[in-house]
């Protein structure tokens, strides 16, 4: 074990030592970030209402009741909101594809609660009320609170049994069908920037896993496999190392994204990371079965080129999907990329998914064992 | 007591038999040498002696134990430099020799083995910035630093300069001492010469002749050998009229004589320079060595 971390940071070393490995590693995905975020975020946002100072308002009423009617009334007093009362379906799908920034739901428990709120409070529970807000509309729940609380004491006396349940995205919790193919009006960061992050995912998959191809070429796996360090633990480290990477470049990625460019975050780190993990090992692995079939790392570099290109122009990573021709969306379906970013645009900004999210994962999950096999027949120490 | 055995060892590349029913043993706390031209099946012996490589027939102890079976058993307890294999190029010399002491479960320590191999001054320079030599010492560095109880070196001294050459044999000379055995492999005449105890002569795969390189001489060549080198003299036939000769190799710069009896054969060769009209101007005597074996037995010079 102590061997295996001695290596791993040999490993380290040599990539925080080279320019270039960082260069492309680290640099070269906060350029893309910024530099498709400054593109692309002045362009579309078709959430409307900030210039004229009325803010779109959706209030979903599950049961049309009196204290329902009553919150609606109160929302509708403030000059500054547009009310529309929507269903629930509606509300979140507008509310996914940027329409509105604010939606109230108000659950059909509500109703029984002049009644029922001294039991709600002996037994120490809350109704919750979901309310979904984009990040930049925020300042907004300074207003909803208020009216939410007024509302409760005027008809309870006191404001304790109503408790806000806070979403900035629509989530695959949600039940909302956000499949098939529904595909304007769609936030265009929350489409780029996605798709960029699993463009760097994979070029640090393909073009990491060259190093293995130098490393035999100088040798140095031949001498390490004279000594007593099991043979698999070099690739183990690297691919532990090459992970991390993509946790990094994610983490910039999604970091910047937010907070310059409005980068909508749908889901909890947790389900995103599961997405970038899946991303690297069909990357890796397909980085390492190119590999196989290289001698030199000159023509290892010339796989990795062919492949990246053909997947970054022909995943239709770079346009947003109204400017992608119908013919183009038909090739996009042969690229392993056009799944990640698939994947992707769900797991981090709710976007809906082109293929279905099973497929995504079946796709990825497919190919990263078809490449480990393959790999696995083919690959030599020497 | 033994601590390689090799029997028979067969492998093959498609058609070419690189190693060919070699055998040979070697003995605790020796130095045992393997000397050959380029291509003699050296490394690929070394290397399935190492566990390295797999063999296609043939038997292998290590230390008692088949590499090839146990090869965990065998590395921990060897130390190996391999030919031409390279080190992170970004590491330091000092952080790749505590990278590979951290494989061994009983290693030198760094410094000591820095000092060794007079890598003390660059310790903490960069392998990309080393010069060839200064590689080659970290190579062996690496072999020894595993304190292994036998040390495997493919061509250590390759691209030295004759006195770091000489600074090495000192190093692999206190191995010895140290109770370990030394194996290895070598193009040069003189190191198997003067360093190792028992060296075997390998050629198109096989051990032509194994010995200390006393024995192998001796047992070769009772006679001095003179070596002509004035153009003058190149493939003239009367040399081979000279009573007291008892062979004449013409290699490509030089000529060379053997004789018994040294005396005779200098005034034969002043009556012939006086006939032919030259003078004798040049020339060197020499005794025997490995060198003359090999092309004695195989009609070949070990390099080029
Ligand atoms: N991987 C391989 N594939 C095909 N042939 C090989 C391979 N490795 C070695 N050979 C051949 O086997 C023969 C023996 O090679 P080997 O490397 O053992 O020679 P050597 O004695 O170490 O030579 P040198 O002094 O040049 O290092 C050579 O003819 C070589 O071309
Ligand atoms: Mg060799």
């Amino acid at each position: 074990m102590k061997a295996f971390f001695q290596l791993l940071t040999a490993n380290m070393k040599e990539i925080f030592r080279d320019r270039m490995q960082l260069w492309w590693f680290i640099l070269f995905p906060v350029l893309f970030v910024t530099g498709f975020g400054v593109v692309y975020s002045g362009v579309v946002n078709p959430a409307a209402g900030d210039e004229t100072m009325k803010f779109e308002v959706s209030i979903v009423n599950e049961e049309e009741g009196a204290f329902a009617a009553a919150i609606t009334g109160a929302f509708m007093e403030v000059p500054e909101f547009a009310v529309q009362t929507r269903r629930k379906k509606e509300a979140l799908q507008e509310f996914a594809e940027g329409k509105t920034g604010l939606v109230l739901i108000l659950p059909a428990e509500l109703e029984a609660l002049p009644v029922a709120a001294g039991d709600l409070i002996k037994e120490n529970r809350k109704i919750e009320i979901p309310v979904y807000c984009r990040p930049d509309k925020m300042f907004l729940m300074y207003g909803v609170n208020k009216i939410l609380s007024g509302a409760e004491k005027e008809v309870l006396g006191q404001p304790s049994v109503m408790e806000i349940k806070l979403n900035t995205a629509v989530t695959h919790e949600d039940g909302l069908d956000i499949n098939g193919g529904n595909d304007t009006g769609f936030n265009t960061i929350d489409y780029i920037l996605p798709g960029v992050l699993a463009m760097t995912i994979m070029q640090l998959g393909l073009f990491g896993s060259i190093r293995v191809l130098a490393l035999r070429v100088t040798r140095i796996l031949k001498l390490l496999g004279a000594t007593p360090l099991p043979r698999g633990m070099y690739l183990a480290g690297e691919i532990l190392i090459r992970v991390g990477l993509s946790f990094i470049q994610a983490l910039i990625v999604i970091v910047i994204g937010h907070y310059w460019f409005g980068l909508t975050l749908a889901n909890n780190w947790l389900y995103i990371a599961g997405w970038v993990l899946l991303g690297t090992a069909a990357f890796v692995s397909m980085g390492y079965m190119f590999t196989t079939f290289a001698k030199t790392v000159e023509s290892g570099n010339a796989i990795m080129q062919l492949a990246q290109l053909l997947m970054m122009f022909l995943s239709g990573i770079f346009m947003p999907l109204d400017f992608i021709p119908g013919y183009l969306r038909a090739v996009m379906r042969f690229m392993p990329l056009s799944y990640l970013a698939d994947g992707m645009r769900y797991a981090i900004a709710g976007n809906p998914s082109l293929y279905g999210i099973t497929t995504d994962l079946a796709v990825l999950l497919g190919l990263t064992i078809l490449c480990l096999i393959i790999t696995v027949k083919r690959f030599r120490w020497e | 007591m033994t601590v390689i055995e090799v029997k028979n060892l067969t492998k093959k590349y498609g058609n070419l038999k690189a190693v060919d029913g070699l055998s040979l043993s070697v003995a605790k706390g020796e130095i045992f040498g393997m000397l050959g031209p380029n291509g003699a099946g050296k490394s690929t012996t070394f290397e399935i002696i190492t566990g390295i490589l797999r063999r296609d027939a043939g038997d292998v102890k290590v230390l008692g134990v088949d590499p090839e079976k146990q090869p965990a058993a065998v590395k921990t307890r060897i130390g190996v430099q391999l030919q031409a294999a390279q080190t992170f190029s970004k590491l330091t010399v000092e952080e790749t020799l505590k990278l590979f002491a951290g494989f061994y479960p009983n290693p030198l320590p760094v410094e000591e083995t820095m000092a060794r191999l007079d890598l003390l001054e660059k310790k903490n320079s960069r392998v990309e910035t080393l010069s060839g030599g200064q590689r080659q010492r970290l190579a062996v560095a690496i072999a020894i630093i595993s304190n292994g109880e036998i040390i495997f070196l493919d061509e250590p001294t390759v691209g030295l300069d004759p006195q770091a050459r000489r600074n090495l044999w000192g190093a692999i000379l206190e191995l010895k001492d140290a109770g370990k055995t030394v194996f290895l492999t070598t193009h040069f005449m003189e190191e198997a010469q003067n360093l190792c105890d028992r060296v075997a002569i390998i050629d198109y795969g096989r051990v032509v002749a194994l010995g200390t390189p006393q024995e192998l001489i001796s047992a070769h060549f009772q006679e001095m050998s003179l070596e002509l080198v004035q153009p003058e003299l190149r493939n003239e036939p009367k040399l081979r009229e000279l009573t007291s000769v008892t062979e004449v190799v013409q290699l490509n710069d030089h000529t060379v004589l053997r004789t018994p009896n040294l005396t005779a054969t200098i005034q034969e060769l002043s009556a012939l320079v006086n006939t032919l009209g030259i003078k004798l101007d040049d020339f060197r005597i020499r005794q025997a060595n490995l060198e003359d074996v090999f092309l004695k037995l195989t009609g070949r010079r070990i390099s080029q």
